[in-house]
């Protein structure tokens, strides 16, 4: 093979301005790619953000309960826990919900009435939460004329109160604290999250009335009608958005791999032409001996050729144009590009396989279909 | 001498619009070791053809080929190309040399074909002793472009021996080449049956070629026809 690509590189010399004008296509094809697919992630980042921010995680229902069906934490999750396990759910939360009240010390300037909130998950165990997360530095809380530490709280952000319901959630060490605050009932919230999408409501009824068959016995002992004990209500009604969100991934996509097929479509009618020119060569290395893998290793290697030359290209356009490009994404977007992402860089490689199937392999299989001697003698 | 190729019975036939054209009728054929045939005879008459099956560039429709002591018959595409590489050096009207290899890449072109064999250095002495004896060993580091015809065609003859091969076959290889050139490179030819031993098989029009030659064959309408004095 070695002596293949020494011969290889040989032929590439012969014509270097041929062989430079490719190189230069494919590393800009490349790092064009590499932006698309930079952008196509920052955006879709965002975006999944975003819509997770207003809408919700993909397949997040309440389970609003009875309030006359008297459970508690410990026996919500004796019975939550085994009946959901069909429906497989990326995350159930128990949300244990105390009467609202001023947790905020004076001046009460920050929060105003907030319920308390303990998490717990599907068994009624407590969720470690990261306490301390979102209260202002300059405010203290205090409970029952108690004074809090600041990471015993944690204010939710919009996607915790999108499952959790309006509230502060409080570490469960003080939870005998905040009891003392209120003397009203308290009242409960399950949270599920399938993180399927469920444009028909399949999920919702199934999860409907599984947990109706649950809580039957229960709410028979009693006397609670059936058809109220619980309401299942979806909160990520967001089909049309969801799906302008994959339409714009497509978009990046299609801009992304129409450059990489663009390049591809130049190096292979270029490696056309190559073969068409050189093929009185490849008559005579077969009829010097040369087997027909070796013809189709000297086709596929000036590609290889041109391939690895487009990376070192690519790797001057990332040193020299990145910056450029990285500065003026960040004035326009206000987002870092990342171009030497490890992900993103493996996704070079089997980029680069397709490139090469797509510019070498039909040039290939006509280079080795040419039958040498009519070859040598139309030359 | 022993026979180093061999016809038996060959015919060749190609598909044609109007039907199909029988270039070689039952050739039988012999050639010994380290003898010069010339082959001549008109366009058409099938010289051409008679020397690519003899360099086994070619399958004959019937008969047998005999090269170096083995039968053709039944060996694939890999096993005949593999015995023309070892025993078969072939020249061309056209020179065919890669413009983009000096003299001596060029005359090495069956070494960057051929996975095992010679090591580089051996195959770059190789080429420069193949050069040195075809007469012009200062154009080792020249492109083709900076050569004469005659010259190019001393070195697309070097190529053709890199192997050392027991049949040399060289298809009009004077066609290209003005008059004076073209008996310098005569001589050359012809004279390689006497300098390596290998047996040189010329197409030829050229009659000096044909005189010179140890044996002339006379080629007409696909059948070796007659001697020629």
């Amino acid at each position: 093979m070695r002596r293949l690509v020494r011969l290889s590189a040989r032929s590439a010399a012969q014509a270097p301005l041929r062989f430079v004008l490719l190189a230069v296509l494919i590393g800009v094809a490349l790092f064009v790619y590499l932006v698309v697919e930079e952008l196509s992630r920052l955006s879709t980042d965002t975006l999944d953000e975003a819509v997770a921010g207003d809408l919700g995680e993909e397949g997040t229902y309440a389970v609003l309960l009875n309030d006359r069906l008297g459970l508690v934490t410990d026996e919500l999750g004796r019975l939550v826990k085994p009946a959901l396990a069909g429906v497989e759910p990326r995350r159930v939360e128990i949300i244990e919900v105390l009467p609202a009240v001023i947790a905020e010390c004076p001046p009460f300037e920050q929060f105003g009435e907030q319920q308390l909130l303990f998490v717990h998950d599907a068994g009624g165990h407590s969720t470690p939460l990261p306490y301390g997360a979102g209260v202002p530095a300059d405010t203290a809380l205090c409970l029952a004329g108690q004074a809090l530490p600041a990471d015993a709280v944690l204010v939710p952000d919009r996607g915790q109160q999108r499952r959790w319901g309006p509230g502060l959630a409080v570490s469960p060490d003080y939870r005998a604290v905040a009891l003392q605050t209120s003397h009203e009932p308290i009242t409960y919230r399950i949270s599920v999250v399938s993180g399927r999408p469920d444009p028909d409501g399949t999920v919702r009824e199934e999860l409907q009335r599984t947990l109706e068959s649950a809580f039957q016995d229960h709410a028979r002992r009693q006397g609670v009608e059936l058809t109220h004990v619980i309401n299942v209500v979806r909160l990520d009604s967001g089909e049309d958005t969801r799906r302008a969100q994959e339409g714009v991934g497509l978009v990046y996509g299609v801009i992304g791999w129409g450059v990489i097929a663009l390049g591809g479509l130049a190096l292979l009618v270029t490696q056309l032409i190559v073969v068409r020119d050189r093929t009185w060569f490849f008559g005579l290395a077969r009829a010097l001996g040369g087997q027909r893998r070796h013809v189709a290793a000297l086709v596929v290697l000036d590609v290889v050729l041109v391939l690895v030359a487009g990376l070192v290209v690519l790797g001057a356009a990332i040193l020299l144009g990145g910056p450029i490009v990285g500065g003026f994404v960040r004035d326009a977007f206000a987002v870092e590009l990342a171009l030497l992402d490890p992900g993103t860089l493996a996704r070079l490689v089997p980029t680069a396989v397709v490139l090469l199937i797509v510019a070498a392999g039909y040039p290939t299989w006509k280079a080795v279909r040419l039958d040498p001697l009519e070859v040598l003698e139309r030359s | 001498m022993s026979v180093v190729a061999a016809l038996r019975g060959v015919q060749v036939t190609y598909p044609s619009p109007t039907g199909p054209v029988e270039a070689l009728r039952g050739v039988d054929l012999e050639l010994l070791g380290g003898t010069a045939t010339a082959i001549v005879g008109r366009s058409g008459s099938g010289k051409s053809t008679l020397v690519s099956v003899l360099a086994l560039m070619r399958r004959p429709t019937a008969g047998e080929v005999e090269l170096a002591g083995r039968t053709t018959t039944g060996l694939d595409d890999h096993e005949l190309a593999r015995l023309r590489a070892r025993s078969v050096g072939i020249v061309f009207q056209s020179f065919h040399l890669d413009p983009a290899l000096s003299a001596s890449d060029n005359v090495m072109l069956p070494w960057y074909l051929d996975a095992a064999g010679r090591r580089r250095r051996d195959a770059r002495r190789r080429a420069d002793q193949l050069l040195e004896l075809l007469g012009i060993p200062e154009l080792s580091r020249r492109r083709p472009t900076q050569m004469s015809g005659g010259q190019r065609q001393r070195v697309a003859i070097a190529r053709a021996l890199f192997n050392d091969p027991v049949l040399f076959v060289a298809d009009e290889p004077t066609g290209n080449l003005d008059e004076d050139t073209a008996n310098e490179v005569a001589a050359v030819l012809l004279g390689l049956a006497d300098r390596t031993g290998t047996t040189v098989v010329v197409v030829t029009h050229d009659r000096r070629i044909a005189d010179a030659a140890d044996r002339t064959l006379h080629v007409s309408r696909g059948r070796i026809t007659e001697p020629v004095a």
